[in-house]
């Protein structure tokens, strides 16, 4: 904050006129005159520094030259200035400004430990408030999790520990998300990015939350948790160019096969793939006798010619009844929420 | 407390997902009801209806007198208890309770006097200053009980709360649960995949299958009248046995017949059978392994009705014995007496208790009896 004023002042210096970082009320936050801190000016005389217009410069009787470069040169100092909460300094971060330790130490947040991001995003926004409440509180108080507003959702940023932590990280998942379901009631969606090393990668993380988010709605995968890692099948066939995919799955989709993939058969395949295989855990988890769950699968082997059994023929067939949803639906997210 | 009122309640995702299809049920006030069902049956999409965490696609929802198909979750005066449940690990077991009840803005005093009283509830009064981590594994789950209990619903939801507990902790918590249900005197809705849960807890029980309900009525009643071949395998552990069979009418009276074994069907059972005009006809016919027996006071009691068998395995389980059988190549199991000599690749005879077996059609798999 000291950098930022002393910056101010020097411009003052050189430009003879007060300048002052306001927000988007037009209330002076810094200023090159302390004593201006908290009145209001006219938004008309300010120029936006950050993208999402949170932040001003505004120099009283100022040009439009000088503001622009005004904002120009104290662009990042100003917006890492304003970082006066781990909030937005962790907000800061993900919108591509470069700290360096110093300010990590600030804020108590390791700069190169093993990080895991969750993105929180809310069936019901009114609730937002309580569920930010909830994870701060319940879950935040050790001085290793931070969770903090952006883009209309919430961001859980966690260390992790190096080795076996994937199951761990689903778990937690699944505990904030029956949390906020039985506390603050309402759904959500998670999105789990890679774990990954280092304070100021977390941009490249929260993206493939995010990305594992829309993935996860567009193919309607269950409980809302979404595993970045875990959906690569996913995301490759969301490469596939649109014109591509029918071509694709021309030869596979034909009237017999539409005929046998209906609701049971689907979940039949579906859980036979989720239990890795193995017929016996699957006939358990579906409740049907073991001979009529190969008699299903014999029968996806008559129509399609692929044997599921078979670790090739499941992998293709799991693309298959991939490329069939993207064919069916193309854009449009089939899930709720 | 409150009942509540399922009218044709319909779940359907976008992509042609029915979930739950044409749910109609009453629940009454003070009821323990469960739901129960194997993975996908619709259970849990039908409680989450009922909270108003997954919207209904079709049908009404009633608590008390209340529709509350666009009433929000908060305002539906319930309280839900899930599988993963996480105790806040910095907070004290009264903070614990009372953090929901802060969210609400409820008034200092009066969060306090609830908590102190849902601790007295649940036995855990003298836990109220310590932490998570201090606590056993029981006293965990009551604490999180507890968050429930404090906001005084009309009624409770619990979706698998038992599943992520070990074997010991889940038949603990299994009776604790029911004994909090009559002290609370207020209405349980309970999930689970366990038919055991839904047997030993339940007031009565509601069987899913398919987004479909297959059969409620008390545990008693479904597990001696089934009423197709679904619910008759699906509750009792272990399972039923299922024998493909034939009826055979001679001298008047009606035989099942299977794998070279005629059996006489009791008067009253082969009247039924004869009137629904299955003589002639290929059925299913039931027999729960405890309706199985070796013991030779049985046996000389009952001569028309003895099949014989290879044994293949043999489960001691103490105050019994799991036989594992073939039955001319069939398999089937039979619970009985501990001090059943029989042993593996032993060849035994067998009773069958007629009079409790069951028999369903094999086209629509219900009961026919």
């Amino acid at each position: 904050m000291n950098n930022l004023t002393a910056s101010l002042k020097k411009i003052k210096d050189i430009i003879l006129k007060d300048v002052d970082i306001v927000d988007k009320h037009g209330c002076i936050l810094h200023s090159s005159d302390p004593s201006r801190i908290g009145i209001v000016v006219n938004m008309d005389q300010c120029m936006p520094i950050d993208n999402r217009k949170r932040y001003f410069v505004h120099i009283e009787c100022g040009s439009f030259k000088e503001l622009s470069l005004v904002q120009l040169i104290l662009k990042d100092d100003i917006i890492k200035g304003t970082a006066d909460n781990y909030q937005q300094f962790l907000i800061n971060i993900l919108e591509g400004l470069e700290y360096d330790e110093e300010y990590s130490k600030r804020f108590k947040i390791p700069y190169d430990s093993n990080y895991i991001i969750y993105t929180i995003d809310l069936f019901n926004k009114e609730h937002f408030s309580d569920a930010y409440s909830l994870i701060k509180n319940g879950f935040c108080s050790d001085g290793d999790r931070w969770v903090f507003e952006y883009e209309n959702r919430l961001v859980l940023l966690d260390t992790i520990e190096d080795g076996d932590y994937f199951e761990a990280i689903k778990h937690n998942a699944m505990i904030i998300k029956d949390t906020i379901n039985s506390e603050v009631y309402t759904d959500i969606h998670i999105g789990v990015g890679s774990p990954h090393k280092g304070l100021l990668n977390i941009r490249k993380f929260f993206d493939e939350a995010e990305e594992a988010v829309r993935i996860g709605k567009f193919f309607n995968l269950p409980d809302y948790i979404y595993v970045y890692s875990e959906l690569l099948a996913e995301r490759i066939i969301k490469l596939v160019p649109k014109k591509s995919v029918g071509n694709l799955v021309s030869g596979w989709l034909n009237e017999s096969i539409e005929n046998l993939l209906d609701e049971e058969m689907i979940k039949t395949i579906e859980v036979f793939f989720k239990s890795n295989l193995n017929i016996s855990d699957s006939a358990r988890t579906l409740y049907i006798h073991r001979n009529t769950l190969i008699y299903r699968l014999d029968k996806v082997q008559k129509t399609t010619g692929l044997d599921i059994r078979k670790f090739e023929d499941a992998v293709i067939f799991k693309l298959i009844l991939l490329l069939r949803q993207v064919n069916k639906y193309g854009d449009k997210t089939i899930s709720k929420g | 407390m409150a009942n509540l009122s399922l009218r044709h309640v319909y779940k359907t995702y976008s992509g042609d997902v029915h979930a739950v299809k044409d749910f109609n049920l009453e629940i009454e006030d003070k009821e323990f009801l469960v739901l129960v069902g194997p993975s996908g049956c619709g259970k849990s999409t039908t409680l989450r209806m009922i909270a108003g965490l997954e919207e209904i696609s079709a049908g009404e929802i009633y608590i008390g007198d209340k529709l509350v198909n666009d009433v929000a979750p908060k305002d539906r005066d319930i309280a839900m208890v899930f599988q993963n449940y996480a105790l806040y690990p910095h907070m004290t077991v009264y903070d614990n309770m009372a953090f929901g009840l802060k969210l609400r803005k409820t008034p200092k005093q009066e969060i306090d006097a609830r908590v102190k009283e849902a601790a007295r509830t649940l036995d855990i009064e003298h836990l109220l200053d310590r932490k998570p981590k201090a606590l056993s594994g029981g006293q965990r789950q009551r604490v999180a009980l507890g968050r429930a209990i404090v906001r005084e619903p009309k009624v409770f939801l619990m979706d698998e709360p038992l599943s992520n507990l070990d074997a010991k902790l889940r038949v603990q918590m299994r009776t604790e649960i029911s004994k909090l249900h009559k002290r609370l005197g207020t209405t349980f809705i309970y999930v689970t995949h366990d038919q055991i849960e839904a047997m030993t807890m339940g007031t009565r029980v509601v069987v899913m299958k398919d987004g479909l309900v297959q059969q409620v009525g008390n545990p008693q009643v479904i597990y001696d009248h089934p009423e197709n071949l679904f619910v008759a395998g699906f509750i009792g552990s272990p399972q039923m046995n299922f024998i493909d069979s034939k009826i055979t009418e001679k001298g008047g009276k009606l035989f099942v017949q299977f794998n070279g074994f005629s059996l006489q069907l009791p008067d009253d059972k082969a009247a039924v059978v004869k009137e629904k005009g299955y003589v002639g006809k290929e059925v299913v016919f039931g027999v729960r392994p405890e309706n199985l027996h070796d013991d030779d006071r049985f046996l000389a009691e009952n001569p028309d009705v003895v099949i014989d068998a290879k044994v293949e395995v043999t489960e001691r389980m103490g105050s019994e014995t799991y036989l594992y059988l073939s039955i001319a190549g069939a398999d089937a199991i039979a619970r009985v007496n501990a001090k059943s000599a029989a042993k593996p690749e032993q060849k035994i005879r067998l009773g069958v208790e007629m009079d409790r077996t069951k028999m369903f059609d094999k086209e629509t798999e219900l009961a026919i009896y």
